[in-house]
């Protein structure tokens, strides 16, 4: 002790920052864990609307739905082997 | 004199208060040193647990089924998020002055809510409501009525509906696979929901996680070989077909020739496995992989192939078919009429019985059996599919003449759809045959050779006549492609025996023959309307599933009636 007599104060200074780190680190701890919280909600909330998007997208754009209005509302057809034209690359 | 005396009485009257006070706080850093022993060792695992009980609390991570999709990705299985409702009746009863905030709510009212509990006084759970959209459960659950709570559970939606009902199955209400794919490969699919430890505070935050005890696995992908638009087109060519020829069902296989993947599997009837109230359990099978039939005509290619692949005869060869029947033991066998001498080729574009039993007759009596058995019947495809027949071939140390015959015409053994589509898979990928699979195939396995590439080819061009004027299956022709392909009409086999009016028309056919890449297999069972050829009824099937699927598949017309870009245009149209 006698040979170093700044140690202790050195160390105190040492105690108390690592204590106001140990408060700080809990803060921050439980701002990002909500915040983490938050976003896992935002992802459930997302994935859900993800599916239905999905599955509104099938919905629409069924085949069968396809053909039908294209058959019926825009009169498309399938073309004639006549009326064909192969292009070759 | 007095002041060392005064000083003597003051010395031990400090003393004393010295010692009282040396006491005094020994005493109290005792009684504070058996506190901290006492709170942190005696009682600590109490009053941690008690201290834990107010704000640990143990979260499910939810985890979601695996999503099924065509080999394009697009969904033919999604898993979306529900709420389930339920409550504690016990607590719920004990609080019956606030159920009036449930009065005249749409999705729980307060007296369905009384009729739902009442019964269950003495419980802790029951379900209230399951696989409510969210937004409904939200409606309840901000109603605030004390002993209701909500589930995350996840439901299956088949966008694609009765188009795939056969293959991709369905689950159960616990999301727990019963049919189809989503039978067969559970494992893969099934999603492990989780555990985490959380700390909450007054207001219910989480504010720190602390561990998770049970990770949660979402389940797998699924990506199959099918492709939905061929899926499709062979949905609707077979329902059509089956309510014109008043059949009782039917089944379509599309296969990649080259790969072994099936890119469609169709059966009559099917269902909506998004509603399945009132589903008759016979339209569940996945008649493709589970019905068994008598193949007949269509192995007749097989039989053919067996004898040049022994050298027998050639595509030339001529045979002698006259009078139109042949008798063998003690029954005879026909033909439609008498063909005369004609050549092997024509042995298959007319389908002669007569021709096929004399060549089985006259080649080895187990070659025939053998070749079937390497082409893949009588055994599982290995396909992994709940409920596969493995078919039925029979294997005898001695054959008589006329189980020979039978078995060069398709009598005598029974096939899936599958199975016929993998022995047409062996023709059309020059005699090495692929293992077939229901996902998609990125590498394909190594084949295994069954015919020589010269008899495989010779096969296919044989066949191409069958599809020509003269032959069984002019109505399988597919505008700009040569195809190539056979029919058979069986009489099914009932209870007493081979029926005369009951049918099962059938066409197996290859696309294009020049270079296949396409393997279709169409079934029509007992069609009652007045035609019943497999060349009326099967053979216009598979040409508009052909058709559309060449397309679908970029697959360039080798003969085309219409023009070239870049060539003469007339008309003006370039």
């Amino acid at each position: 002790m006698q040979g170093q007599p700044f140690l202790e104060p050195v160390l105190v200074v040492l105690v108390v920052i690592s204590s106001l780190a140990v408060s700080w680190t809990v803060h921050e701890t439980r701002r990002l864990t909500s915040q983490a919280q938050q976003l896992q909600r935002e992802q459930d909330r997302l994935q859900t609307e993800w599916g239905q998007l999905l599955l509104e997208h099938s919905t629409w754009g069924g085949y069968a739905r396809v053909e039908q209005m294209a058959r019926q509302q825009l009169g498309m057809t399938l073309p004639k082997p006549e009326q064909t034209v192969l292009v070759n690359p | 004199m007095k002041k060392p005396v005064k000083k003597k009485v003051g010395n031990s009257s400090l003393r004393f208060r010295f010692r009282f006070l040396v006491g005094f706080w020994l005493v109290c850093a005792c009684l504070l040193v058996y506190r901290a022993v006492d709170l942190h060792v005696l009682q600590h695992d109490f009053l941690a647990r008690q201290g834990d009980m107010r704000n640990l609390r143990v979260e499910p991570l939810a985890a979601h089924r695996g999503v099924i999709t065509d080999r394009d990705g697009r969904p033919l299985a999604v898993s979306t998020p529900v709420t389930t409702l339920w409550a504690n009746p016990r607590e719920v009863i004990d609080n019956r002055e606030q159920w009036s905030l449930l009065q005249g709510n749409d999705v729980l009212d307060s007296a369905e809510l009384a009729r739902r509990v009442m019964p269950y006084a003495e419980r802790e759970f029951i379900y209230l409501v399951r696989h409510l959209a969210p937004e409904q459960a939200r409606k309840v659950l901000d109603a605030g009525v004390p002993g209701i709570y909500s589930l995350t559970e996840y439901r299956r939606y088949y966008p694609a509906g009765e188009v795939a009902s056969h293959i991709v199955g369905f689950t159960n209400i616990d999301d727990v696979g019963q049919e189809g794919i989503e039978l067969s490969m559970e494992q893969t699919l099934r999603a492990r929901t989780g555990k985490k430890k959380v700390v909450r505070d007054l207001l219910g935050r989480v504010i720190q996680d602390i561990e998770i005890l049970e990770p949660a696995h979402s389940g797998n992908d699924v990506r199959l070989s099918i492709d939905l638009r061929i899926q499709y087109l062979a949905y609707r060519e077979l329902l059509a077909a089956v309510n014109r020829h008043k059949a009782k069902g039917g089944s379509v296989v599309v296969l990649d020739s080259r790969t072994g993947e099936i890119l469609a599997m169709v059966n009559q009837p099917a269902y909506n496995p998004n509603n399945r109230a009132g589903l008759a359990p016979a339209a569940l099978r996945n008649r493709a992989v589970t019905d068994l039939f008598e193949p007949g005509s269509t192995v007749k290619p097989l039989t053919v192939a067996a004898a040049l692949e022994a050298n027998m005869v050639t595509p030339r060869t001529a045979i002698d078919t006259r009078p139109g029947s042949i008798r063998v033991g003690n029954k005879t066998i026909r033909d439609h009429r008498n063909y005369g001498v004609i050549d092997i080729t024509t042995v298959l574009t007319k389908s002669s019985n007569v021709g096929t039993t004399k060549l089985a007759l006259s080649m080895d009596e187990q070659m025939l059996p053998a070749l079937f058995e390497k082409f893949g019947f009588g055994h599982g495809t290995g396909v992994v599919f709940p409920g596969e027949s493995d078919g039925m071939l029979p294997l005898r140390a001695q054959w008589r003449d006329i189980e020979r015959a039978a078995l060069s015409y398709g009598y005598g053994l029974s096939v899936t759809a599958l199975q016929l589509a993998q022995a047409y898979q062996v023709l059309a990928n020059d005699g090495v045959r692929m293992p077939l699979s229901m996902t998609r195939v990125s590498q394909p396995a190594p084949g295994e050779r069954v015919l020589r590439t010269d008899t495989a080819r010779a096969i296919v061009g044989m066949l191409e006549t069958v599809v020509s004027t003269e032959g069984t299956a002019r109505r399988a022709r597919v505008n700009g492609f040569d195809v190539a392909g056979k029919t058979g009409t069986v009489h099914k086999l009932t209870a007493n025996g081979y029926a005369d009016d009951r049918y099962t028309g059938l066409f197996a056919g290859v696309a294009p023959a020049e270079n296949p890449r396409l393997v279709a297999v169409v079934v029509i069972d007992d069609p009652r309307g007045e035609a019943y050829y497999g060349g009326e009824v099967a053979a216009p099937v598979f040409s508009r599933i052909v058709t559309g699927a060449l397309r679908a598949m970029h697959v360039q017309p080798d003969k085309t009636p219409g023009q070239f870009a870049g060539g003469e245009s007339p008309g003006g149209r370039t």
